[in-house]
């Protein structure tokens, strides 16, 4: 019993350290995401039933990794535009029905890259149409990075992991982590924002390689650190996988602040459902977590009541920075940056 | 019964009993049964929230009003609230589909949610769409605005 108060007073103070140094470095600002990816309404906050900020799969349903979380289930949810011309056209369309930002996803080949490159004049038409524009782009060369780069995408999105034994029996991928700082690398270098993902539980629900994806990560200047949950989807080998506990998602929330002190660090899309979500949005607000995607009912009122001001939006959450500003992992404001130009 | 379609796809094909009532905004039949009000998810709300994960209802013997929530609902696309089409009492909850939702999907008519005993029935249903000529009229309506906001991917 000794041991259990033990470890439970050090993870009440590393909570507490956690929320002073989000005090610290971005006052009391809390941001709510509710994108169109999915309709959202629960009594603090609800989006809009336009389509502002849409995913589209580039491949339709189709991928070559068929990761054993996934299995594609993901896309299915998206708009399809299996082409260059067909992403534009889908592009006007919905810029005329209000869209505002577009999520740029599609299936990995078996080299887990995603065929983006092609893609790139329909990017910066698309940019030119006055969107918004997220990509999840998998893993990346120089010639993709310089690419996305010149497309102008507002932000890049890359899942990060830790441990070679995850990228080779969840993702079914002949890569090593390496691999996945390099692409984080070549982003980085390209002068694309990126907004590095962190499915924490992703090894069939066990903790593996989420805090060495974070070290590999801090080596990085990044825009904004996303985590998610595992989240075991119907129709997948992982369907009956039990997801990590909240309070284990808590630490990696926790050693997160420790590490981005000045990072803006959201709680993304994906987590559990029902009393896990809400215990999960708990912890992420007491670990000094900047932002939430879709908040489980009642948390706006609790960060309220944490004395933190809520502010909401229906785009993407790794666009933090378009209403937060930018920093540096050192907590210089990225004006200083090198050799990006702000192409806002 | 009821058919509407929309599109190409075979999925999009939604039986909707004309002897039913619904709530229109959440996509929530009533049924009346020997004064008493059975209620669920029909085909289209279904349809549209994707694979049900997460049900929550208020308990048995909770007053619940006309147009608030009696529970909600979370799936890949959507997060919300079930509406009910009248005020009145939960006199019972179906736990089987409240721990396992997808089971709506499955059958969403035969995997009902809660029974109501309602306080004003008649008023409460005489605005709902009811019969053919109704059910088809607003469900027409509906798609057309799930089409003018791109949301209906039937082709």
């Amino acid at each position: 019993m000794h041991g259990t108060a033990e470890r439970s007073a050090d993870a009440a103070a590393r909570y507490r350290q956690a929320w002073d140094t989000r005090r610290a470095h971005f006052g009391s600002r809390v941001h709510f995401y509710a994108p169109s990816i999915k309709r959202y309404e629960t009594e603090g906050f609800r989006n809009s039933r336009q389509p502002r900020f849409i995913p589209v799969s580039i491949t339709g349903s189709a991928c070559q990794l068929k990761c054993e979380h996934c299995r594609s289930r993901i896309l299915e949810t998206m708009h399809a535009a299996r082409s260059p011309e067909e992403l534009v056209e889908l592009g006007r369309r919905l810029k005329e029905k209000g869209g505002e930002g577009l999520l740029i996803s599609g299936g990995s080949r078996e080299d887990g890259s995603v065929p983006l490159l092609e893609y790139a004049g329909a990017l910066r038409s698309l940019k030119q149409l006055g969107f918004t524009i997220a990509v999840h782009t998998g893993l990346v060369d120089r010639e993709l990075g310089a690419a996305l780069a010149d497309a102008g995408i507002d932000i890049a999105m890359l899942d990060i992991l830790g441990a070679d034994e995850t990228i080779r029996e969840v993702y079914h991928l002949d890569a090593t982590i390496t691999d996945f700082e390099e692409s984080l690398a070549l982003l980085c270098q390209s002068g694309v924002r990126t907004a590095p993902h962190v499915v924490i539980g992703l090894h069939f629900g066990r903790i593996a390689g989420e805090l060495q994806a974070l070290e590999l990560i801090a080596r990085h200047d990044i825009t904004a650190l996303v985590l998610v949950v595992l989240t075991p989807q119907p129709g997948t080998p992982m369907q009956a996988v039990t997801p990590p506990s909240p309070e284990e998602a808590g630490e990696i929330f926790v050693a997160a602040r420790e590490m981005f002190p000045q990072v803006p660090i959201l709680l993304g899309c994906a987590r559990p459902y029902g009393d896990h979500k809400r215990r999960t949005d708990e912890l992420a607000l007491r670990a000094g977590l900047n932002g939430i995607a879709y908040p489980a009912e009642g948390i706006v009122e609790s960060a309220r009541q944490m004395g933190l001001e809520p502010v909401f939006s229906e785009q993407c959450c790794s666009l933090i920075y378009q209403s937060e500003g930018e920093r540096k992992n050192n907590g210089n404001l990225a004006s200083a940056r090198h050799g990006r130009e702000d192409r806002g | 019964m009821v058919l509407i379609k929309a599109g190409t796809k075979e999925e999009c094909s939604w039986d909707m009993p004309d002897d039913f009532y619904y709530h229109k905004k959440d996509h929530i039949w009533a049924k009346v049964e020997d004064g008493k009000v059975r209620m669920g998810m029909d085909a289209f709300g279904q349809w549209a929230a994707g694979t049900l994960a997460q049900m929550r209802t208020f308990p048995v013997g909770r007053a619940i009003r006309k147009d608030h929530a009696f529970g909600n609902v979370e799936s890949g696309k959507f997060i919300g609230p079930m509406r009910s089409p009248v005020s009145g009492t939960i006199l019972e909850v179906n736990a089987d589909v409240v721990a396992n939702p997808s089971m709506v999907n499955d059958d969403n008519y035969g995997n009902w949610v809660v029974l109501v005993e309602p306080t004003d029935m008649e008023a409460d249903l005489a605005d709902l769409p009811h019969g053919e000529e109704a059910v088809r009229a607003w469900m027409e309506a509906e798609l057309e605005e799930f089409k003018s906001k791109d949301l209906l991917n039937c082709d």
